[in-house]
């Protein structure tokens, strides 16, 4: 398993009743980079990679993973590849509240429609060892710290092994240590399966890591 | 609709317990109403048209002949108008059937009191337990199921008759009848009605009665008027209110016995023959009216049912208020589960998966609800059905 190249040109996104758009003339990752992607409130950090996860599909431009080019997907496709090339960490977690960390991490699958397989329910034990929560797994998401939460995000990201890893602020809601903790885990993950790995962030300490930033410059053209 | 979106939709039913309670109770009660209604009126059908069928032919006097049916064969309702015994005799001198005469007057603890003659157990196929035995004497009674579980009755007890004319200053008693059977669950009125000979209902309709002998010369103080072969006496002369050995003999009836009044005159047929002669017979005399029972039950439903389709209509708009709420309800819980839909989103659901996780757990509290409300409208039937057969 490989880490997908990703770039991005010529961008324009321009959200309903925003009069503003969201600008990006180029951006190149290679694959098994890890980037950090910083800029000022607004800039379009989010967006950017809302675009790159095919969330968002972009007014014009060019955004390409691998050897797809996302833009040009329709949204079932966009979904689809979704679901099985990208890993989504989120500030806030986002795990379903009503199942436990088994079975949030089991999502990827069941939105597939079918049940892990007994290969990857293997995969999730180790997995969860090594992101240190396989002990909460039977747990309600209400019932872990911050930092648990977070661990259980980027288990889930990394369930169906992504070659492009995106994480959206996941250090934003924890302290220093914790967040620290987190991205260690993002990068130990990541290494292991040689995915790319692509962090917005506004926090400039936990830089050290990355390959690499890229900085965005603000949405105003 | 897959395994794993059954499973999501389940725990998030779980989680929400509350909501998902109170919108299968909504949806249960909702339904109760209209399956409970339903399926009483089958069992009532069902009970009522088995009696008309066992029951095809009867008399009774001029008028409303759903009352005749309500009275004869039901046990229910005031009666206003009889006929008279020697229709019953003409009908059994005819030869076509055998003729069972109906006395439905008095009560007893507000149960029917039903006069007849033995051939009554023999018609409706009774089968008393060894030991008992339809009541032939005076004073004695075969009690319906119902009437002994609720009464505590068994075989050997006393119940005395219910005082309608508390105020007749010619004096009105109850009469103390002796338990000689307990009828076993018919499923029928029988059940819930006190069976005793055609003589005892007159008497206690007052046709007839029992006192002390009395003495015109001795006893004149009690004599209002007395004839060389009549007297009359006050309402000071106390009527036996218990039959025993001693006064047994004292018990007499005024006038002719072939005027002696009957409800209703059922006809058990020897076969169609006999049926339809004595039916044209019957129908021939002004003073009397025929009902094919069957017939005059089916045009009684038929109301019943013109009365139900506006329970239906009534039942059919709360149902449409209820899908209603339950849309607007989904609507809200969608805005307030829109972080989750989010994230479902976000990670790759496919296109429709929401909407049809939300249809699967609609439809999961639409099926409990639906489920419990044919519980408890099974619930409700069952009670009612092991109860009396109710009718207006």
């Amino acid at each position: 398993m490989t880490g997908s190249p990703v770039s991005v040109s010529d961008l324009v996104h321009c959200h309903p009743g925003q009069q503003h758009p969201i600008r990006v003339d180029k951006i190149a990752i290679e694959a098994g980079e890890k980037v950090a992607i910083m800029g000022p409130s607004g800039c379009g950090k989010t967006t950017l990679l809302s675009c790159i996860a095919g969330i968002l599909c972009p007014s014009s431009g060019e955004v390409q993973v691998g050897e797809i080019r996302i833009d040009q997907l329709s949204d079932a496709k966009r979904r689809k590849f979704r679901r099985e090339h990208i890993g989504l960490v989120f500030q806030e977690f986002e795990l379903l509240e009503h199942i436990d960390v088994r079975e949030n991490c089991y999502l990827p699958m069941w939105l597939d429609g079918r049940e892990p397989t007994a290969e990857e329910q293997s995969k999730l034990l180790e997995r969860s060892r090594r992101c240190g929560i396989e002990d909460l797994l039977h747990r309600k998401p209400r019932a872990l710290s911050q930092g648990e939460r977070q661990r259980a995000a980027v288990c889930r990201a990394l369930m169906t092994s992504p070659s492009l890893i995106l994480a959206d602020e996941p250090t934003g809601s924890l302290d220093g240590k914790s967040g620290r903790a987190v991205l260690e885990l993002l990068f130990e993950e990541a290494d292991l399966t040689a995915a790319t790995v692509i962090v917005v962030t506004h926090d400039s300490s936990i830089l050290a890591g990355f390959d690499r930033v890229e900085s965005l410059t603000g949405s105003a053209s | 609709m897959s395994g794993p979106m059954l499973r999501l939709a389940l725990r998030s039913l779980a989680h929400h317990k509350v909501r998902t309670v109170v919108l299968a109770l909504c949806i249960a009660l909702v339904g109760v109403l209209p399956a409970a209604v339903d399926g009483l009126l089958d069992l009532y059908r069902a009970r009522l048209e088995a009696r008309a069928v066992s029951t095809p032919l009867v008399v009774g006097a001029p008028g409303s002949r759903s009352d005749l049916l309500i009275h004869a064969l039901y046990y229910r309702g005031v009666v206003e108008r009889t006929i008279e015994m020697k229709v019953a005799m003409e009908a059994g001198e005819s030869g076509y059937g055998v003729p069972i005469p109906i006395h439905l007057e008095g009560s007893v603890n507000q149960y029917p009191l039903v006069g007849t003659t033995p051939d009554y157990q023999e018609f409706r196929g009774i089968l008393l337990p060894s030991g008992q035995h339809w009541p032939q004497r005076l004073a004695e009674a075969a009690v319906g199921t119902g009437v002994a579980k609720a009464l505590d009755l068994s075989v050997g007890d006393s119940i005395a008759t219910d005082v309608h004319k508390l105020h007749d200053l010619a004096g009105s008693y109850p009469l103390l009848l002796k338990v000689t059977a307990v009828i076993p669950a018919t499923g029928t009125p029988d059940d819930d009605a006190v069976f005793v000979s055609l003589h005892t209902s007159w008497v206690v309709t007052g046709e007839g009665h029992g006192h002390l002998e009395i003495d015109p010369e001795k006893d004149f103080h009690l004599v209002l008027e007395s004839k060389s072969n009549h007297v009359t006496a006050s309402a000071a002369v106390v009527e036996a209110v218990e039959v025993t050995a001693e006064n047994e003999d004292s018990f007499h009836f005024h006038g002719d016995p072939d005027q002696l009044p009957i409800t209703a005159l059922i006809i058990h047929a020897k076969d169609e023959k006999g049926r339809t002669i004595l039916r044209s017979r019957f129908r021939r005399q002004q003073d009397l009216q025929t009902i094919d029972s069957e017939v005059e039950l089916r045009e009684l439903l038929t109301v019943v049912m013109r009365a139900k389709a506006i329970l239906d209509a009534n039942s059919m708009l709360v149902m449409v208020a209820t899908t209603l709420l339950l849309g607007l309800i989904v609507t809200l819980d969608v805005k307030v589960r829109e972080r989750e839909v989010k994230t479902l989103e976000r990670i790759g659901a496919p296109r429709g998966f929401v909407a049809r996780l939300l249809f699967t757990e609609v439809a999961i509290v639409v099926l409990c609800g639906g489920f419990l409300s044919h519980l408890l409208a099974i619930a409700a039937i069952r009670f009612v059905a092991d109860g009396p057969l109710l009718l207006p």
